[in-house]
């Protein structure tokens, strides 16, 4: 919870049910910077299949957001230097595997990184999840989650063809608003059906976040309603969410 | 001659005397510097007495004396005592008109008047002469020598003395006069007792002002298209006024390498009109007043030339005439008017000020980075779920502690019980087991001495069996003696044999062997009775310790899900913490130590461009004053061919069409002739063209051949002067320009290094607060971290 500047950023991971009765941590992770202006936000869901996905999950996350500050954030726009960040990643999961002597697949995760300055913003993808920007007036998502071949099967850090398999969107324009969600919450937040985000699920939870000014209950609710049944009746997976809204 | 006496009767001493005419002479008056006396060479007539009287009468009346040197006192002579001379203003500065208007002259002694100023000197003239005509005085004899201008362009009339005027009831008349100047009405009348009319003046004014602006020409020197080879005075007889549009009606066109009425505005070539044209003699020429308001008009519609600042002309017309004329191959009228050729000397005033300021530059240090000081600050407090969720964590577990406590102690009891219970029985079962065992060690005993005994007893039977064997086989052999000892010996050694081995074989058969072997069964048997039992009670104990914690695990189970549950949560969420403050903390060391870095990049660049920009402008400087040293190179190089350029000049401005140049045998005719032929200055004049020109053969040729080595004699190169002075002045200039290009560059150089340590300074200034953010940050984050930490490590 770092102290915000230019941006008002809510953000939590939360275990899964199914987790829970496996005996499964939580295997989502999240960062957020504040860059001045910019915002860089992570989020990386580990494979339930992999032994020790959270432990992927937050090196990547936590690499993301160091790589981008390092190489300045405003830099991320450009296609080639997200690819650059993507790599650096991967290379810090492997190694992470390496110290841990595991191989890396026990480590595979996915992997969102949004980046928001004054007037545009990326998204780079690997696997599920999505990315939505509000500008105000709406919502909308510059990579549409993209079903595997099979259900449950997604696109991993760690796979060989990672770089195929990561995609980048470039959105020109002021942006706002900036939700990330990890595919525990995509049925939720997304309307596959006509393909767009789903106002009703986004619209509440920002004007929470405009105009309620205590963080703590803030969050509270905010954690509430991550763990609410109807959100639970609808998935088992770990879900993470972060929004983020410019502060005027 | 006598000495000289004034009006007052004094002597008046003379100076050395200045010029002769052919009626007096000028001198010096050493009394006054300011003065000019004249003195007749003959005694005046009476005539001529009253006119000097009435003239000098006047000198006090009026603005004439502002206009011409009118004589102020008489001079008489000492002896006679009658009128021997005057006393007039001396004009110091002052040249004959000719001198302005004559291009070749005006170049040597008005080299910085432009046609602007001959636009000038003709309105001040025509001035002149209105406040001369207005006071009821006529010049008379205007001619080139008669009118004196200044370098200021101030304008006098001399020779007053030879004035029209009426005075005391009578006309004092003007008897001299120059032909070229005499209107046509006159020419070739007799002066003496002429009468003369404004109208005559007014023409020698305009011819004056023609010369003025039309390079000198006369009105009308022009191309002659006529017949025969008339004389310049039969020209203005006949009023033949090269300029206008009807000029080509008289054979007469506009004199070549000249300005023509395309020149000047409308309105003054319709002055020139009335005053050269026929019918001007009636009366009609423009009057000294109507010249003076026209040429003021044009003195204001005066442009310089864009491409010579030396070329002044009317803005009626677009193009510069001047520059056409010299484009044509006509002469350079203007050539160098605009100066400038000021040579070029490097700023050294300047570039001893640049210098100064730049050792007035101190070399500032600057200091590391500062260490932000430790704040130490206190952790910030968990998140409030957070919080509540540890909070519960702990609760649950202690709530499931007290639950489980009174359970475990039953247990406990229960537990030691069972194993109080079951230690009893395995003391017992062994305390049985030895009695047993020394019972059956008795039998075992008793066994063993039985088969002791029975083996003593059956190795005695054995050895009396193999005796009873022995002596049997013994008496074998003596069956060959006899066969019933024989036979007898052989029944003993069968009987005994069989016995023997009877014997041996149920040897261990015995009783007393089966006692023992009995013995030893029964006391293995009892070892395994007691494994038996230990290991039952094991079952046992098993089992009811099994029975006794049943409970409590099942307690233990449905307590603990919710801790767990509990602590998964709170130690993601520790984690997520913990990782996330990990990272604000390294991002924020990342970016102090970036900052530090920038820090002293600002102060080396500072350091660098510090000296770098003492050796740009030292360099610079010595740039500047190297230009000396190519300048003079440079300049050589312009004299070495400006001298055969000049004399070309030279020759150009001597034109044919001026009738001041006189040629034997070459008049006005011949001269259309050879203006025809293109051939209209000294520079064209050459042997061989001449003489393609019909008409043009000997003695002709040599006349004109003549005058031109005699306008090349009069050719004086003049480094100083002749030297374009345009490619002079563009070579200054262009060592000027560089010379302020350079210092451009001293002060764009020089004013941000004035400034660079100032600008150094607010940078590294500008550092601090972020720099101090950063160092908080991480401060924080690392307190964070720790407690964070903490919790992790001690709720595991």
């Amino acid at each position: 919870m770092t102290a915000w500047r230019n941006w008002a950023i809510l953000g939590d991971s939360v275990i899964g049910t199914s987790h829970l009765k496996g005996g499964k941590p939580c295997q989502d992770a999240f960062r957020v910077a504040e860059v001045g202006e910019w915002l860089v936000v992570a989020v990386a869901d580990g494979a339930g299949s992999a032994s020790r996905s959270e432990v992927g999950s937050r090196v990547a996350c936590d690499e993301a957001v160091r790589w981008a500050c390092r190489a300045g954030v405003a830099n991320l726009l450009a296609e080639a230097t997200c690819r650059e960040l993507l790599d650096a990643v991967r290379e810090a999961v492997l190694a992470e595997a390496e110290r841990l002597r595991l191989r890396p697949r026990e480590l595979a995760c996915t992997l969102l990184v949004a980046v928001v300055g004054p007037d545009a913003a990326a998204v780079l993808q690997i696997g599920d999840g999505a990315v939505a920007f509000g500008d105000g007036t709406g919502f909308r998502v510059p990579l549409w989650p993209e079903p595997g071949e099979y259900a449950n099967v997604t696109d991993f850090l760690t796979d060989e063809r990672y770089a195929d398999a990561a995609r980048f969107a470039r959105v020109d324009g002021a942006v706002s608003e900036v939700a990330v969600l990890t595919d525990g919450l995509q049925r939720l937040a997304l309307d596959f059906a006509a393909r767009r985000p789903h106002p009703p699920f986004f619209d509440p939870l920002f004007r929470q976040l405009r105009d309620d000014p205590d963080r703590d209950t803030l969050f509270a609710r905010f954690r509430d309603f991550l763990v609410s049944p109807p959100v639970n009746a609808r998935t088992d997976d770990d879900k993470t969410l972060v929004l983020a809204t410019r502060q005027p | 001659m006598n000495p000289l006496v004034d009006d007052a009767g004094r002597p008046f001493p003379l100076g050395p005397e200045l010029a002769r005419g052919g009626e007096g002479a000028v001198h010096l008056v050493p009394s006054d510097p300011t003065s000019l006396a004249k003195v007749y060479l003959r005694p005046l007539a009476p005539p001529a007495v009253e006119k000097l009287t009435a003239l000098v009468a006047c000198a006090r009346s009026g603005q004439l004396p502002a206009v011409a040197a009118w004589p102020n006192r008489l001079l008489f002579d000492g002896g006679t005592r009658r009128v021997a001379g005057y006393v007039m203003p001396r004009l110091t500065d002052y040249q004959p008109f000719q001198r302005l208007y004559n291009p070749v002259m005006r170049l040597r002694h008005f080299p910085r008047a432009g046609w602007r100023s001959q636009v000038r000197a003709a309105r001040t003239l025509a001035a002149a002469f209105a406040a001369l005509h207005a006071a009821g005085f006529l010049m008379g004899d205007v001619n080139e020598g008669n009118e004196m201008v200044s370098g200021a362009g101030e304008v006098r009339l001399i020779d007053c003395d030879s004035f029209q005027f009426r005075a005391n009831g009578r006309t004092f008349p003007c008897e001299v006069g120059t032909p070229h100047y005499t209107p046509p009405e006159l020419q070739g009348w007799s002066l003496r007792g002429l009468v003369r009319t404004e109208n005559h003046d007014r023409f020698g004014l305009a011819v004056l002002v023609y010369q003025l602006l039309f390079v000198g020409r006369h009105p009308y020197a022009g191309v002659y298209r006529g017949p025969g080879d008339p004389s310049f005075e039969e020209f203005i007889a006949e009023y033949r006024f090269a300029q206008g549009p009807l000029a080509h009606t008289w054979d007469m066109a506009p004199p070549p390498n000249a300005p023509t009425f395309d020149d000047i505005p409308p309105d003054l070539g319709t002055l020139f009109r009335r005053a050269f044209e026929r019918g001007s003699d009636r009366g009609t020429r423009p009057t000294a007043a109507e010249w003076a308001s026209a040429l003021e008009r044009l003195e204001q519609s005066v442009v310089t030339c864009r491409a010579d600042a030396g070329h002044e002309h009317w803005n009626g017309q677009r193009q510069c005439v001047w520059c056409r004329l010299a484009r044509n191959g006509g002469p350079e009228y203007y050539f160098g008017v605009a100066g400038g050729g000021a040579a070029f000397a490097v700023d050294e005033a300047a570039l001893q000020r640049v210098l100064r300021r730049l050792a007035a530059v101190p070399f500032a240090e600057f200091p590391p980075p500062p260490t932000i000081p430790a704040t130490s600050p206190a952790p910030r407090p968990l998140p409030a779920v957070l919080t509540a969720l540890l909070e519960a964590w702990r609760l649950a577990r202690a709530n499931a502690e007290r639950k489980l406590a009174p359970r475990l102690e039953v247990e406990r009891a229960e537990l030691q019980a069972i194993e109080e219970a079951v230690r009893r029985r395995i003391a017992a079962r062994r305390r049985a087991f030895r009695d047993e065992c020394e019972e059956l060690d008795t039998d075992i005993e008793t066994a063993r001495e039985a088969v002791q005994q029975d083996k003593r007893s059956r190795a005695a039977l054995t050895g009396a069996l193999v005796v009873g064997v022995g002596l049997g086989l013994l008496l074998l052999p003596f069956g060959f003696v006899a066969r019933t000892a024989g036979l007898i010996g052989g029944i003993v050694a069968a009987v005994f044999g069989v016995w023997l081995a009877v014997h041996l074989l149920t040897g261990h058969r015995s009783a007393a062997r089966r006692e023992l072997s009995a013995a030893r069964a029964r006391r293995r048997l009892a070892n395994d009775e007691l494994d038996e039992a230990l290991d039952e009670i094991a079952v046992r104990r098993a089992e009811a310790r099994l029975r006794v914690t049943r409970a409590s695990a099942a307690i233990r189970e449905g307590l603990s899900r919710s801790v767990v549950e509990a602590a998964r949560e709170c130690r993601g969420r520790l984690l997520h913490l913990e990782g996330e403050r990990r990272l604000a903390g390294d991002l924020a060391r990342e970016r102090e130590a970036a900052m530090r870095r920038n820090w002293t990049a600002i102060a080396d660049r500072y350091r660098v461009g510090h000296s770098e920009a003492v050796e740009h402008v030292r360099r610079l400087t010595a740039e500047c004053r190297a230009l000396a040293g190519e300048y003079a190179g440079e300049y050589r190089q312009l004299t070495a061919n400006a001298e055969s350029l000049s004399r070309v000049r030279h020759l150009r401005l001597h034109s044919l069409a001026d009738e001041e140049e006189t040629i034997p045998l070459i008049g006005i005719g011949r001269r259309g002739s050879l203006a025809a032929n293109g051939i209209t200055t000294a520079a064209d004049v050459a042997r061989d063209r001449i003489m393609l020109i019909r008409g043009f053969k000997g003695g002709l040729a040599g006349n004109l051949l003549a005058w031109r080595e005699d306008v090349l004699r009069r050719f004086r190169f003049d480094p100083a002067t002749d030297v374009s002075p345009t490619e002079t002045s563009a070579l200054a200039d262009r060592f000027r320009s560089r010379q302020r290009e350079l210092l451009a560059e001293v002060e764009t150089r020089l004013e941000p290094h004035e400034a660079s340590a100032e600008r150094c300074r607010a940078a590294l200034e500008g550092l601090v607060p972020e720099l101090r953010l950063a160092a908080t940050e991480r401060e924080q984050a690392d307190a964070d971290v720790l407690l964070l930490s903490h919790h992790l490590s001690s709720d595991s």
